[in-house]
C-alpha cells in the first residue's frame, strides 16, 4: 500500500532551496498555490543577476517531474528581475493567465 | 512575420531541428532521464545552428560545435543597430546590449552542452554511451550531469531552454 503523500508546499520549499543553491542570483522565491491545478507547483523566482527581458516576453517554463509516480507533478517557474517583481506588485505587468499572488508563500535568500 | 525566405537547405535542417524539439518536449513533459533530454537538446542546438549557417547557401563545417557561433553571429556587430535590436526583441530582450550580456553569461553553459556530444566528449561523460570505452565505469542513465542541473535549476539555464525554443519556433523571422 502506498504511503507517499503529495505535499506541494513541501516540494516547493525543496525546489526553492535547491534552486538557490545552484543559482546565487535568486534572491526570493514565491510559491503560488492559489488557483493552481492540484499537481502543478508554480514558482516565481526573483533573480537580481538576470538580464532583464521585455515584459511581454515573460513566460513561465514548465517541467514534468516524477512522471508515473505518486508524486507526479509539473513544476512551472517564472523567472523575473527585482524591477519586474515591483511592476507585478504595482499591477503594471500581468501574471500569466490563471496565476495569482493570493496566499503566496515566499522564501527569501538566507545570508 | 517572416523576415527572409528560407532556402531549401535551411528548410531541411530547420525541419529536423523542429522535430527534435518536439521529441525533447515530450521527453521533458514525461520527466525522461537527463541523459535523454540532454541528448536531444544537444542535437537540436546543433541542427538549428546548421540551419542558420546554411543562409549563405554554402555548407557549414561538419562539427558539433555551432551554437556558440550561431549566437555570436546573431549578435554580430556587422549588422545594423536596428536589425540587431529586432533580433534581440524576437528573443525577448529589451535591446541588443541585453542580448550581448546574456550571451556572455550563458556561453560557458552552452560550451558544456556542446561538449556532451560523444565526438567531443572523448572518453568522458556523454548522454549516449557508457564510458570510458575500454573499461566502462559510468552509464549516462545514472550519471548526474552538471549541465542538466544548471539548465533546470538556474534562471540562466531556464532562459537558455527558452532561447532554444524561440530559436526553433521563430526561425523564419531571423534565419
Amino acid at each position: 500500500m502506498s504511503t507517499t503523500i503529495f505535499d506541494p508546499k513541501k516540494i516547493a520549499a525543496w525546489y526553492a532551496r535547491q534552486h538557490r543553491k545552484i543559482d546565487p542570483g535568486i534572491c526570493r522565491v514565491y510559491y503560488l498555490p492559489d488557483r493552481s491545478p492540484e499537481r502543478e507547483i508554480r514558482l516565481i523566482e526573483v533573480n537580481d543577476m538576470m538580464v532583464e527581458m521585455r515584459d511581454d516576453a515573460l513566460e513561465p517554463i514548465d517541467f514534468g517531474v516524477d512522471t508515473g509516480t505518486e508524486t507526479e507533478h509539473t513544476l512551472t517557474v517564472l523567472d523575473i528581475s527585482p524591477k519586474q517583481w515591483d511592476r507585478i506588485q504595482k499591477g503594471k505587468i500581468q501574471l500569466p493567465e490563471g496565476w495569482s499572488l493570493e496566499k503566496a508563500i515566499s522564501w527569501p535568500r538566507t545570508k | 512575420m517572416a523576415k527572409n525566405k528560407m532556402n531549401r537547405s535551411q528548410e531541411l535542417w530547420w525541419q529536423q531541428a523542429n522535430s527534435d524539439f518536439s521529441i525533447w518536449s515530450l521527453l521533458n513533459a514525461n520527466d525522461a532521464g537527463p541523459c535523454h533530454q540532454l541528448h536531444y537538446l544537444q542535437m537540436l542546438t546543433e541542427k538549428i545552428s546548421k540551419a542558420y549557417f546554411w543562409r549563405t547557401g554554402k555548407p557549414p563545417r561538419k562539427s558539433h560545435v555551432g551554437f556558440v557561433d550561431f549566437l555570436r553571429s546573431l549578435g554580430s556587430r556587422s549588422l545594423k543597430k536596428s536589425e540587431r535590436n529586432r533580433i534581440a526583441a524576437i528573443f525577448g530582450f529589451k535591446q541588443h546590449e541585453h542580448f550581448e550580456s546574456w550571451m556572455h553569461n550563458v556561453t560557458p553553459l552552452i560550451h558544456e552542452l556542446e561538449r556532451l556530444a560523444p565526438a567531443l566528449a572523448g572518453d568522458g561523460p556523454n548522454p549516449e554511451y557508457p564510458w570510458p570505452y575500454l573499461a566502462p565505469q559510468h552509464s549516462p542513465t545514472t550519471y548526474p550531469f552538471h549541465a542538466w542541473t544548471a539548465l533546470t535549476s538556474s534562471t540562466q539555464g531556464r532562459s537558455l531552454i527558452k532561447f532554444v525554443e524561440t530559436a526553433v519556433k521563430r526561425f523564419a523571422e531571423y534565419g
